[in-house]
């Protein structure tokens, strides 16, 4: 940890969901601080509601109680279209399935986020070019996501989560679809990111071949946070 | 966001394929059957085109100009005597049987021209001289006609040969081009006292009175004086237009026919797009959300979905218009079967395309909207 500057807080938030006639509580009483620069990962069986805090945090789902601030920008309090320009200007998000468009090459897809910011084309492309060269995939610019790797469409994920620099990233299982060397150097890319540029991480998973790389490790069960380990 | 909006949409390129066709297919039937119907409804009007009058007057009960009610040969004096007509001429229109060089037998309509004015000449004269219509027995035929009466071989027919009209010699003396007519039977111009010759013998015979009103008085109010002082019906030429397009809408099936073709091919046109497009939403919705998870609002992603329907749209309007054209120009050149297609029409057809575009923009920006960016966590 680089500082005990607080980017994200979390305090008493609650998530219910209606499922028929039921309603599921997916998180209770959730209390965190995440500080800038800091690597977090967040772990716990299916349906401890790991992806739900994720999903609270990073400004795309909305809670029942409590209150979210991510760089002192209260999420509680804003609209959908205020939620919109949060996530532009702050989040990066690193997701599962990697989620590029197909049909877009590699350095494309990482330009989008520089596009939505309104970025020139030729301006974004040269950025994002520049990006992927950072996770070693420059000459990997033109090609389309069904001609590189896995480990590689994840390095073009996190690319494109970097583009634009945002203050918080996010990542969802960013290793479950990867073998283990890879996983390997997609964390450390993702540990250099928290090191150097005091941005904040989180990472949910399950893989526990990667806890090594967290700060601390906030571990669910039952949409609770049961432990803190440091 | 442009370049990605096309190159989401145009790199699926079976949907883009299946979109582009639906478009065109429905801009195609949309142009080729309005124009078809336009070309009809010329063609139903086609004595008006040919003859150049502006004020047609008939019998009271005339509805439309392909069916008419004679008129007594003292209304001409009559329609002269009223107010501001600057001249007033007898017209005779009548289908007649013809003998060609070959023996062979074909339907003609005989124009019967008032034979000191030649008024309501054909306006396009091809080849000879007008004033020839002056001889006895003369007559001018249209290109239709120059076609079937010459349609056996080595029977060709030419300047100064002969066919008959009612067993009475008819002598061509000239060529001229006119608008086809709804009957599909060629014109044969001759005069007023020489279309008596060849016509049977009725009580009355003359089928219209052409006139003209002075300068500076609107052909519209002349009519309506003629019809005020003679009792007889009198139309302006745009008017007796729009009566007989209107008589064939009310007592014809050609507008429903051709109308529900329209519809129908409008409506396959909005179900194929707005469910290809659709799909396409719904199968890239992922990306989309992604999009929106990133930040991109979702009044951005409508203009994405606007300009990948638009761009589509444009595309399959642009080529229906242009298969359209060619049909036209092909069938221009063979004349048949009608085809008129107005500038009006492609603002019409236009307009139909950019509702088809709009309507699944909109089935597709509800899945959008109503998408939750958070779902993106779940796929």
């Amino acid at each position: 940890m680089n500082s005990q500057e607080i980017a994200v807080h979390i305090e008493h938030v609650y998530k219910n969901y209606t499922s028929g006639h039921s309603i599921v509580h997916a998180l209770k009483d959730i209390s965190l601080d995440i500080y800038k620069g800091e690597l977090i990962m967040v772990v716990g069986p299916s349906g401890s509601g790991k992806t739900t805090l994720l999903s609270l945090v990073g400004g795309t789902l909305s809670f029942n109680s409590g209150e979210i601030s991510v760089f002192d920008n209260p999420l509680h309090t804003m609209t959908e279209e205020e939620l919109t320009l949060f996530r532009k200007d702050h989040i990066g998000f690193i997701f599962q399935q990697f989620h590029l468009i197909p049909t877009l090459t590699t350095a494309e897809n990482v330009a989008i986020p520089l596009l939505i910011h309104q970025v020139p084309w030729e301006k974004a492309l040269k950025k994002a070019e520049e990006t992927l060269e950072h996770v070693h995939l420059f000459d990997k610019a033109p090609c389309l996501p069904k001609e590189l790797s896995g480990g590689e469409q994840q390095r073009v994920a996190i690319a494109r989560a970097l583009v634009a620099e945002p203050r918080l990233i996010i990542c969802d299982e960013p290793t479950s679809n990867l073998d283990a060397t890879t996983g390997k150097k997609i964390l450390e890319i993702l540990r250099s990111i928290a090191n150097g540029s005091k941005r904040s991480v989180i990472i949910v998973t399950h893989d526990a071949r990667i806890l090594d790389y967290a700060d601390r490790i906030a571990e669910m069960d039952d949409g609770a946070i049961k432990e803190i380990h440091t | 966001m442009f370049r990605i909006a096309l190159k989401m949409l145009f790199g699926d390129r079976t949907k883009c394929i299946i979109l582009l066709s639906a478009l065109t297919f429905s801009s195609l039937l949309m142009t080729e059957q309005s124009a078809i119907f336009c070309g009809l409804m010329r063609w139903s009007t086609a004595l008006l085109q040919n003859s150049n009058a502006k004020i047609w007057v008939v019998d009271p009960q005339v509805e439309q100009i392909n069916e008419t009610t004679p008129l007594r040969d003292i209304d001409l004096q009559r329609v002269r005597s009223v107010k501001h007509v600057k001249w007033a001429m007898p017209l005779s229109w009548t289908i007649i049987q013809a003998k060609a060089k070959s023996g062979e037998f074909l339907q003609i309509q005989l124009i019967g021209l008032d034979s000191s004015t030649l008024a309501g000449a054909p306006r396009n004269l091809l080849e000879g001289s007008l004033l020839s219509l002056l001889q006895p027995k003369t007559v001018i035929i249209d290109q239709l006609a120059l076609e079937r009466l010459s349609k056996r071989k080595n029977s060709s027919i030419d300047l100064g040969d002969v066919f008959e009209i009612n067993d009475i010699e008819a002598r061509v003396v000239g060529v001229c081009k006119t608008q086809r007519h709804f009957f599909n039977y060629p014109f044969v111009y001759t005069t007023y006292p020489n279309s008596l010759q060849y016509r049977p013998k009725q009580r009355r015979m003359l089928n219209f009175i052409i006139a003209e009103p002075h300068e500076d008085i609107s052909p519209k109010v002349v009519a309506e004086q003629i019809q005020k002082e003679t009792g007889l019906k009198a139309f302006t030429e745009r008017d007796f237009f729009w009566s007989t397009i209107w008589w064939v809408f009310e007592n014809t099936g050609i507008p429903i026919a051709i109308g529900t073709t329209i519809i129908l091919v409008f409506l396959v046109g909005l179900c194929v797009s707005g469910q290809t497009f659709y799909s396409f939403v719904v199968e890239n919705i992922a990306h989309f959300g992604i999009l929106k998870a990133m930040g991109l609002s979702n009044k951005k992603l409508i203009h994405i979905l606007l300009i990948q329907a638009f761009s589509v749209g444009l595309a399959g309007y642009g080529m229906g218009i242009g298969l359209a054209s060619l049909f036209g120009w092909s069938v221009l050149y063979k004349g048949f079967p009608p085809f008129y297609l107005p500038y009006e029409l492609l603002f019409i057809v236009f307009a139909s395309i950019v509702s088809i575009c709009l309507f699944s923009v909109l089935l597709a920006a509800r899945k959008i909207t109503s998408y939750e960016p958070g779902e993106v966590f779940k796929q």
